[in-house]
Parts: structure tokens; C-alpha cells; sequence
């Protein structure tokens, strides 16, 4: 048979196959822009001191894996969190991260990236990146401090030491990741001692 | 007379974030067909669609006019597809039988052709055959399914879809091709008259 043949044939046969129809994505769409908007816009420098304040104490309490979607294949992580530098008022908020999605938390001059990986059934990576973001004397704007990863049974508790630039110890970041918990993911970033 | 799809751009880019509405109420259709016909997931197709359209938004002042709006969708929409089949190591096509008819229904009659009429049989036939023919699109290699839907499911011109796949019309008419003769060789056996 000629494929002209098939092309009138297929033209007549997919002509009673009708369009899948989404539901409306503008709402989703919109809320999406919105939230471009957000981390478009500059960090406000709510605190004056940088990371070289004396006292850091920086809390990421993530309330566990809360819903396991689409047989698995992607689970949602719902986090709340708290940053507080030096004696200034801590900021907290929630964290919405699909499995392995990259999250920002900014506060002042610091930024921690978290990505929260499922693993396996009873493993989940954790990938911390805590970045100064206050100008530096090389005129760079952003800095990384330190990129600890772990890989850590779920419902046990783990715990990743961030140290400076010169390999010291500075944090400490514990956090307890248990599947369909939500009061399971608990962490918290805490100085071992002051920088000078 | 209706607006096209270039001076929505404009407004939007001008500063009336929601004129994008407009956009995506045109071709969200277009958009979540395909996606959905690529993954085989509502949930996953209504994502991708939401991110392309995010991505179209936020990459808006990039957007060359000479290109017709349409096809530049379609382009982000299918680089956000690949990279997620990839990502998530679901390089695979659609299950035989998410279209096909409900378990036991399935024979080897040869079909009236669909055309015959509107008796009750020839339409059963022509919905038995259209179900056979959406799970064997789905079948298809990724490459081969794409240019077809785009081309018999979707109707677009040739040079359209060239520009949307980055490819030149010949190699659009070869895939289109290819996936003709995969289609008319899986359902040649069950529909004979429409097929051999």
C-alpha cells in the first residue's frame, strides 16, 4: 500500500480521536509566575551581621515526606523552617519540594540550597549547600561555604558537620527524615563554636 | 477581531503579567495532548504543561517573533518532557491497554470500515479501532510518536513542526512516515480493510 494511502487513512482515523483536555493550568500557571516573582526579587538585608557574626544559629525543621504521589514515582516533601542569625528575630516559613528538587531558603546574607532525595525504602539523601552571599573583598556575591550530602536511614537520626574554609567544624546539621511523618523531619543547624 | 498571539506577547511584556492568561487558554490543549501522550500520566502531563508555561513566562523576552508562538510551546514543552522521562527514568511509552477497551472486549473480527454508517455496529466498530490506534500511538518511539501526533492528531502543517522539533521537513516526513508503516503493521492484522 502507498503511503499516501496510509497518510488519507490515518488523516480519517485520528480525525475521531479527540484532544485530551486538561482542567484550567492558568491557576497553577499564575501561582508558578508569582512565585518567579519572589525569588527574583533582591534579598532584603534583614540582618546586618554576615557570616561572620559571632552568633549563627541557623534551624531547618522539615516535617517528613507527606504524600507519596503517582506510584511512587514522586513523593512531595512539605518543610517547615526556621533561620535565625545572631540575636535577630528568626524567619520561618514552609519549604514545598518535590523529591530531588532543589529549594532555596534565603535569610539575609546566607542562602542554604536543600535538595531531599528519596533513595530507597528506607534511605533518603540529604544535600545541603550553605552559601554567604554578602559581597566579598574578590567582588563576588556569592560564596559557598560548605556542600555536606549524607545518605541516612529514614526515622534515624542524621547528622552533617559543616566546617569553614579553613575545614573547621562550624555547624552542626541534624535532621531525622521519616517517611509519611510529618513531624518526623527535624533539623537544625547550630554553631559548635563561635567564629572569631 | 481576535488578538494574536504576538501582541499578547507584547502586552505581557509590557508589564499585564495576566494577558498571559490568554496564551495559556489558547494552547494549554495542544500542550497537555502531547504531554500526555508522551508520559501516559494526567498528573505528570498537567505538570509539564504548568512548567512549560512557567518557563515560556519567565523566558517571554527571548521569544523570537519570526517563530509562530505555538511552535516555540510545543519546543519547551517538549525539552521539559525529555529532560523529565529522562530524569526520572521513565523512557517509556504508554502500557498497551490504558486505551484499550475494558478486559474481554477485545476480538479479532475484522471491522466494518468506520465510515459504513451510523448503525450501532459501525460505530462500535469505529470506537474499537480508535482505541487500538491510541494504544498503538502510544507505543511508538518517543521521535516517531511526537512528529505523528503532531502531524495527524494535532494537524499541523509540515513546516510547522519542523520548526517546533528543530528538525527539517523532510526529516519530519521520514519520522511521520515510519510511524505510519509501524502503526498500519501493528493494526493491519485486526484491521484488514482499513490497513493492507
Amino acid at each position: 500500500m502507498k503511503n499516501i494511502d496510509l497518510e488519507k487513512v490515518f488523516d480519517s482515523a485520528c480525525g475521531d480521536i479527540p484532544l485530551q483536555e486538561p482542567r484550567d493550568l492558568w491557576p497553577g500557571v499564575r501561582m508558578g509566575i508569582m512565585r518567579l516573582g519572589e525569588q527574583a526579587r533582591p534579598a532584603k538585608s534583614l540582618w546586618a551581621a554576615g557570616l561572620s557574626a559571632a552568633a549563627v544559629l541557623l534551624v531547618l525543621s522539615i516535617p517528613g515526606a507527606t504524600e507519596s504521589i503517582k506510584n511512587g514515582i514522586k513523593k512531595l516533601f512539605s518543610s517547615a523552617y526556621s533561620v535565625q542569625l545572631g540575636g535577630n528575630a528568626a524567619a520561618s516559613g514552609t519549604l514545598i519540594s518535590a523529591d530531588g528538587e532543589l529549594k532555596e531558603i534565603r535569610a539575609g546574607d546566607m542562602l542554604l540550597e536543600v535538595r531531599v532525595t528519596d533513595f530507597d525504602e528506607q534511605r533518603v539523601m540529604i544535600a545541603l549547600s550553605v552559601f554567604y552571599t554578602g559581597k566579598q573583598p574578590d567582588g563576588s556575591v556569592k560564596k559557598l561555604i560548605s556542600k555536606p550530602k549524607i545518605l541516612t536511614m529514614k526515622g534515624k537520626s542524621a547528622e552533617i558537620t559543616v566546617t569553614n574554609n579553613q575545614g573547621k567544624p562550624v555547624y552542626k546539621f541534624k535532621m531525622t527524615p521519616t517517611e509519611k511523618d510529618p513531624a518526623a523531619y527535624t533539623g537544625a543547624l547550630a554553631p559548635i563554636t563561635p567564629v572569631p | 477581531m481576535d488578538e494574536t498571539d504576538t501582541q499578547i506577547v507584547d502586552r505581557v511584556l509590557s508589564g499585564e503579567t495576566d494577558a498571559f492568561e490568554q496564551l495559556v487558554s489558547r494552547h494549554q490543549r495542544l500542550l497537555y495532548d502531547l504531554s500526555f501522550r508522551l508520559t501516559g500520566d494526567a498528573a505528570e502531563a498537567e505538570d509539564i504543561a504548568q512548567a512549560a508555561f512557567i518557563k515560556m513566562f519567565s523566558n517571554l523576552s527571548s521569544y523570537k517573533k519570526e517563530l509562530a508562538f505555538k511552535n516555540w510551546a510545543y519546543t519547551v514543552t517538549l525539552n521539559i518532557a525529555r529532560n523529565r522521562l529522562k530524569r526520572k527514568a521513565l523512557l517509556r511509552f504508554l502500557p498497551l491497554g490504558i486505551f484499550s477497551p475494558a478486559n474481554g472486549e477485545e476480538d479479532s473480527r475484522v471491522q466494518e470500515p468506520m465510515e459504513a454508517g451510523s448503525s450501532p455496529d459501525a460505530r462500535l466498530a469505529a470506537k474499537d479501532m480508535r482505541s487500538s490506534l491510541e494504544s498503538a500511538i502510544a507505543t511508538l518511539p518517543d521521535d516517531l510518536k511526537t512528529a505523528f501526533v503532531l502531524y495527524h492528531l494535532h494537524k499541523n502543517p509540515v513546516k510547522d513542526i519542523s520548526e517546533a522539533l528543530g528538525i527539517s521537513p523532510n526529516a519530519v516526513n521520514i519520522r511521520v512516515f515510519k510511524a505510519r508503516e509501524r502503526l498500519a503493521k501493528e493494526l493491519g492484522p485486526k484491521y484488514l480493510e482499513q490497513f493492507n
